[in-house]
């Protein structure tokens, strides 16, 4: 009891590199957010102005809602595949492992180098995609020179890479449900279904809501994998907030301007988290 | 009844089978093509019957010297875990011990420092850097890595030690440990499946880490993740030499999932579950 504070001198370091090399350095951008400082030269204080001007520019509105998009229907499939791969590997006794180090290595590699393999698979002519397509009869549209499959392209990516984190998280949560209540329902006659609603959605509630909140956390911050694979192209279809701060800073030198992009993209995923904590607390049931 | 429940196995067994070579076709794929002539790989129609090769892995590793980038990214990786698992460990370590709400609201909270963006931290190092003339360096990198990923472990560390019973210290104390005795002799040696599956799992981040060594290394420090996807970007001529740069990567993390896939899903699943 006396050694109580005592032991928060154990935190100390993690605490120090918290503070100092985490916490301090995102203050001193959010102050040059307020300035108009540009690589090489001096700045001065603008006030709210990187903050409006970032608001009004449509190559922000784009990039604010190409994330969003790309974030919910990421996030959705992840879960729903996850969930599915989950179930699958419940049902199985033998050859799990093999199985599952298959299926969950996407998740492992390098984001950068899943990137460059994509770019590779659906390159127009040479690519597996298109190849594999001709087999089936089918004609390959121009992959990355159409904005629209540009982007079926990222989030096929961002599913793929990703997906087995949901399956892991939920497989573990489907092996240690608790075995009383499913022996409950089957006495009480529930079929698959009704077990499976009633029974194993409600116990996974707790991991759904993590899975839900750090791949919307993931999604929305993106930037190796898109970055590699399209540059953010064509023109500006597969930008992602992030590939816009990183074209505003480093492209065209803004860095007070990419300061503030950065607090506003914060800003919004706080909300964006929010708004998904609300709907999940919305749908306990007891 | 036992004959829809064969149905439904069997189904399992061919649609997880479906899916788990699905998972690992691109990087087979990348492997076939690295492991081509450069014209075999061009031809229209893929060969899937070839006569491999290695010359593409030694034009890269030793005409191209990617074993420079290998080296930072140990470098960078290594000192990386060196620092960030046990300030981790120790620090949720003391927070869980320590009980108060503070302490416990601050270890819930760690998640949420995931929701910083990137470039948020990014920039303002790279103002820092130019002006320390830090830039390019791998130490800059190895600290704009501990501070990103440190969260995350102090979260990991804190789904591991939470399970750890405060008996555990209580008897150690009794024996006459002091409170630093009974961290080193009773709970890190219990800890310890949790600080390996942190280290493997910091490893790995850090291994794969690209926007901040792309923003804050150049030439001289430049990692793994950033050559390759800068390799062949432009270049068509370059696929297989690309291709074997991203096989030459992902081996290590292969070997790891082989070998010690227990470790990284435990690890997933530590803090999600206690959480």
């Amino acid at each position: 009891m006396k050694n109580q504070n005592k032991y928060l001198l154990f935190s100390l370091p993690s605490f120090i590199l918290i503070f100092s090399i985490m916490l301090f350095p995102v203050g001193y951008g959010i102050y040059y957010s307020f300035t108009n400082y540009k690589l090489g030269k001096t700045a001065s204080f603008v006030g709210l102005e990187n903050y409006i001007d970032v608001l009004k520019d449509t190559e922000f509105i784009n990039a604010l809602v190409f994330s969003l998009l790309f974030t919910v229907i990421v996030v959705l499939c992840q879960f729903v595949f996850g969930l599915v791969i989950a179930l699958l590997l419940d049902n199985i006794h033998h050859c799990k492992k093999p199985l599952s180090i298959m299926i969950y290595l996407p998740y492992f590699i390098t984001a950068s180098a899943m990137g460059v393999i994509f770019r590779w698979i659906f390159m127009s002519n040479w690519g597996i995609a298109d190849q594999l397509l001709g087999y089936l009869g089918i004609q390959a549209p121009g992959w990355f020179d159409s904005p629209f499959w540009a982007r079926f392209v990222v989030i096929l990516g961002e599913v793929f890479q990703n997906t087995p984190f949901a399956a892991i998280i939920l497989y573990a949560g489907l092996q240690s449900m608790p075995m009383d209540q499913i022996e409950a329902a089957r006495i009480d006659g529930a079929s698959n279904w009704q077990l499976f609603r009633r029974v194993k959605l409600p116990n996974l509630r707790q991991l759904i809501i993590i899975i839900f909140m750090m791949r919307t956390m993931d999604a929305f911050r993106l930037f190796d994998r898109i970055n590699v694979t399209t540059g953010g192209g064509p023109g500006t279809s597969t930008e992602t907030l992030a590939i816009y701060n990183y074209t505003t800073t480093f492209t065209k030198l803004r860095v007070g301007r990419g300061c503030a992009i950065g607090v506003v993209t914060l800003v919004i995923l706080a909300v964006l988290i929010q708004i998904i904590m609300r709907i999940m607390r919305s749908t306990e049931v007891d | 009844m036992k004959r829809k429940r064969t149905l439904t196995v069997t189904f399992s067994y061919l649609a997880l089978l479906l899916i788990a070579v699905v998972s690992v076709f691109p990087l087979v794929y990348t492997f076939m093509i690295a492991t081509k002539q450069p014209v075999e790989a061009f031809s229209t129609t893929f060969q899937w019957i070839f006569k491999p090769t290695f010359e593409n892995f030694h034009t890269l590793w030793i005409e191209r010297g990617f074993t420079a980038y290998l080296k930072n990214t140990l470098i960078v990786t290594v000192s990386c875990v060196l620092i960030s698992v046990p300030t981790a460990t120790l620090g949720a370590y003391g927070l869980i011990r320590n009980g108060s709400n503070f302490a416990t609201g601050l270890l819930n909270s760690t998640l949420m420092l995931r929701m910083f963006p990137q470039m948020l931290l990014a920039i303002p190092y790279y103002m820092i850097a130019t002006k320390l003339g830090l830039a390019d360096t791998k130490l800059i990198l190895i600290v704009i890595v501990v501070a990103s990923n440190q969260p995350f472990a102090l979260w990991l560390m804190r789904g591991f030690l939470v399970t750890i019973p405060k008996e555990l210290d209580e008897a150690a104390r009794i024996d006459g440990c002091n409170m630093v005795q009974t961290v080193t002799k009773v709970i890190l040696p219990v800890a310890k499946p949790g600080i390996a599956t942190a280290s493997i799992f910091t490893f790995l981040l850090s291994y794969n880490e690209y926007l901040f060594a792309l923003i804050l290394t150049q030439k001289k420090a430049m990692t793994l993740p950033v050559a390759i996807g800068q390799y062949g970007a432009e270049d068509l001529s370059y696929w297989t030499l690309s291709a074997a740069g991203v096989v030459s990567i992902v081996i290590p993390i292969c070997l790891i999932m082989i070998f010690l896939q227990k470790y990284l899903v435990k690890g997933m699943v530590a803090g999600a579950v206690k959480g």
